[in-house]
């Protein structure tokens, strides 16, 4: 057994397992403990190789022949014109024609303008969206069931790089539900999930500087804003004026830091 | 390396890392005490980071 009756906290706040006041105290003892400091070390090293063990890569050849599987599932693109269904018909001849050329011309330009103008990656709130109507299936809305902001933030750090500020917004009629880590484009984000009468909001957190449009996506209003950590989307069946509450509330109730 | 531990060991470290299991449901799982889920897997990263220094200085 351990020489230092906390080691095995030491191990539980590795593993994510310690409130923020628990680890408070722990980073105390750390700092007078030799022991603790040891095998902090001793266990991140063996997590180390554990993980190395357990998870190993794919073969090469196993990974070309799913790729190349995957490829042949996929129906191939036609070439344009050859592919123009008959109801595109009309267009190739009005073009053709130029007998409004003026007005194509505009739509080109409308085109490009859209093209050039700083956006969200196409799909991105797409998936933030399927992101909270998969976590409403159940078992499946939070990874920490909590309404301990002191719980879900630390859950929240030991897992991500950056993790965002969970205040209570029981006040304000937004009861936190707790959390879960959903994956937008290639990367793990932070998702809070708060609760308004018998309706879910999922709270999105994603790299700040994301340009997002509030509006309404298969019955759902999505409504995003930013500051400086991050970009924040917010998704719900709530009406448009209740997400706008739950920003404010949430803008205005981000937890001062805690004072140890 | 992990194959080598004891098999009460090797369970508790893969429901933790690969299943990602909390202490919590591990003990549920395996009707095991949190206590004892945590000296389990206290005894197994230990068994493993000595097995690798063993291996280095080998």
């Amino acid at each position: 057994m351990p020489d230092c009756d906390k080691v095995l906290l030491v191990q539980a706040e590795l593993d994510g397992e310690l409130g923020a006041a628990e680890a408070a105290g722990l980073a105390a003892h750390r700092a007078e403990c030799p022991i603790c400091e040891a095998a902090a070390v001793e266990l991140a090293q063996a997590r180390a190789l554990v993980r190395d063990d357990l998870y190993q890569p794919v073969p090469e050849d196993v990974r070309h022949r799913v790729m190349t599987a995957l490829a042949a599932a996929r129906p191939a693109r036609p070439a344009m014109a050859a592919a123009a269904p008959e109801s595109l018909g009309w267009w190739h001849r009005w073009w053709s024609n130029g007998a409004s050329f003026g007005l194509g011309a505009a739509c080109a330009a409308a085109l490009a303008v859209l093209l050039l103008m700083p956006a969200m990656p196409p799909g991105l709130t797409e998936q933030v969206i399927a992101g909270h109507v998969r976590a409403l299936q159940p078992g499946h809305l939070q990874d920490v069931a909590s309404e301990d902001r002191h719980t879900v933030k630390p859950w929240f750090t030991s897992r991500l790089p950056e993790s965002p500020q969970v205040p209570d917004l029981a006040a304000q009629g937004f009861v936190l539900m707790g959390g879960r880590v959903d994956v937008v484009g290639h990367d793990p984000v932070a998702t809070i999930v708060y609760k308004h009468a018998a309706h879910t909001v999922s709270l999105t957190t994603l790299p700040p500087g994301q340009s997002v449009s509030d509006r309404a996506i298969a019955g759902y209003n999505v409504r995003s804003w930013s500051d400086a950590e991050f970009t924040y989307i917010a998704v719900s069946d709530l009406p448009s004026a209740d997400l706008a509450l739950f920003e404010r509330a949430f803008s205005a109730g981000s937890p001062m830091p805690e004072v140890k | 390396m992990i194959a080598a531990l004891p098999i009460e060991l090797r369970e508790t470290l893969v429901l933790r890392e690969l299943e990602e299991l909390s202490y919590k449901e591990i003990a549920e799982v395996t009707r095991m005490p949190i206590g004892t889920v945590m000296s389990r897997l206290w005894r197994a990263r230990r068994l493993l980071a000595q097995a690798a220094r063993r291996d280095e200085a080998a």
